[in-house]
């Protein structure tokens, strides 16, 4: 079966610093992938490179086959790590907005969402208090039956009732036949709903196994595994 | 898409500019009514609507070169840009819609002037007098030869002028975006070089083909140099959004 994500020898650097190097990871469809490594690591920049918002400065990255570009932005829906609104709209022009411009876009089941959440459609954005803009966008985001989701710490800075709130909606609402590829650094959340996992440290790839397989394996969770091979940059080598 | 994408830039725009519009329409009216009724307390209305009109079209025209700024620096190139460059739609398109619009807006503006004058003439008692010149003056220009061509050269000389403009402001914003450090200064410091560096151009021009300048009652090198600037300005502005976005 051909790869959904391709990522081939794939580096980007900004200046002298390298955010990632040499990466090479293949990516299938139909499965929630755990993209797992402490601030900085890249992850961020890689998912930036997948969806075209970024250009490689080494090697290359396609999506089903073709590398970004408009075909590829049509099957992947973003959910970047920081608010992407116009501050004149509201949120019924949002909804316009991914009507008239993602043809996956399944509008009743948003409107439905909103009316679950009690978001009215007439509230302006810039109103909203900031977990509620966070919700509406994760609500726009998950209601297109996409190839490929990309969430960018969709779980960071929000507390427990809300992150069970996105994982819930993320589980519920996806297309079975897309990818999801999620970025955390908050393992123990996202811990029971991942298929695979990568583990990616100063941009480059640790492993990229099934996350049954890691388990069974090294006989911890994955959240243990994560702590275990991310300590010594905490500590920087010393034992706690 | 194209369209799509330009019914929002307008939206985004015309939340600022529509109700600039209003006013000055309002403005006017009270105006032509402080003429009308040329009374004391009336007369003073009319002075002090006409400095608000002065005022209101000077905040149209800046507002419109700051919002002009604003649309393309927030909406493409800060967080907004998230958004904007993972839709479906092509680079171009996403500058193009924002130029076409600009545009608009500023052509929805002169179209609003004029509809004040008309309406200040329809109002005020001047009208007689005001559509009498007006007469006399289409008299006149039937009988200058090219009249109409002359206008609607002068047309599109301030539409090239108002289009490289733009074009150049996107272009050093562009520039800007590629800094890590201080997007601002970096924007503001490639407009300048780009003004420079085609103020040299047009300079070296003028000596290659000193009879451009003679063209078209001396406008001729103006055309090649806005036409020159826009090809230049947008060629920057879509090879470094396709290839060097750098988004915050």
């Amino acid at each position: 079966m051909k790869d959904l994500i391709q990522c081939i020898n794939l580096g980007k650097s900004y200046g002298s610093k390298e955010a990632l190097c040499g990466v090479n990871l293949e990516i299938g469809t139909g499965r929630i992938i755990g993209l797992l490594g402490p601030n900085g690591s890249g992850k961020t920049t890689l998912i930036k490179l997948i969806n075209g918002l970024l250009t490689p400065t080494g090697g290359e990255v396609l999506v089903d086959g073709k590398r970004p570009g408009i075909d590829s932005k049509k099957m992947i829906s973003y959910l970047p790590d920081k608010m992407y609104f116009a501050d004149w709209m509201k949120v019924s022009d949002l909804l316009d907005f991914f009507t008239d411009f993602y043809e996956d876009f399944d509008r009743t089941q948003a409107e439905k969402m909103f009316d679950t959440l009690g978001i009215h459609e007439s509230s302006k954005i810039t109103k909203l208090s900031k977990g509620t803009k966070e919700k509406v966008q994760l609500v726009l985001v998950m209601s297109r039956k996409a190839k490929l989701y990309l969430l960018d710490e969709p779980i960071a800075g929000v507390d427990p009732a809300a992150r069970d709130f996105i994982l819930d909606t993320i589980l519920n609402s996806y297309n079975e036949e897309g990818t999801v590829l999620i970025s955390t650094h908050l393992i123990a959340d996202i811990e029971k709903i991942m298929d695979e996992v990568i583990f990616i440290k100063e941009g480059r790839i640790l492993k990229h196994a099934s996350a049954d397989d890691l388990r069974e394996e090294s006989g911890k969770s994955i959240d243990a595994l994560f702590r275990e091979m991310f300590h010594s940059d905490v500590y920087k080598g010393r034992k706690a | 898409m194209f369209g799509k994408l330009m019914k929002y830039d307008i939206k985004a725009l015309g939340k600022i500019i529509f109700p600039l519009w209003g006013a000055l329409l309002i403005l006017g009216f009270i105006f032509s009514l402080g003429i009308r009724f040329d009374l004391t307390v009336a007369s003073s209305i009319a002075v002090f609507s006409l400095i608000a009109i002065i005022g209101v079209i000077a905040a149209i025209f800046t507002i419109g070169i700051i919002i002009v700024i604003q649309r393309f620096w927030k909406g493409l190139l800060k967080q907004e840009g998230y958004l904007m460059f993972t839709l479906p739609v092509s680079v171009r398109s996403l500058i193009l819609s924002k130029l076409f619009s600009a545009l608009l807006i500023s052509f929805g503006t002169v179209v609003v002037i004029v509809l004040l004058g008309i309406e200040v003439m329809i109002i005020s008692p001047a009208n007689v007098f005001i559509f009498d010149y007006i007469k006399q003056i289409h008299i006149e220009m039937l009988q200058v030869k090219y009249a109409a061509f002359s206008i609607g050269y002068a047309v599109i000389l301030i539409l090239l002028a108002m289009i490289a403009n733009i074009y150049h402001l996107y272009a050093a914003m562009t520039l800007g975006q590629l800094s890590n450090k201080n997007r601002f200064l970096f924007a503001f410091a490639s407009y300048i070089i780009l003004a420079i560096i085609f103020s040299v151009v047009d300079y070296l021009m003028l000596n290659i083909i000193p009879d451009l300048s003679n063209l078209a009652g001396g406008t001729g090198s103006s055309i090649f140099k806005y036409i020159l600037e826009i090809i230049a300005f947008h060629i920057v502005t879509e090879t470094v959004l396709t290839r060097r976005l750098n988004l915050e």
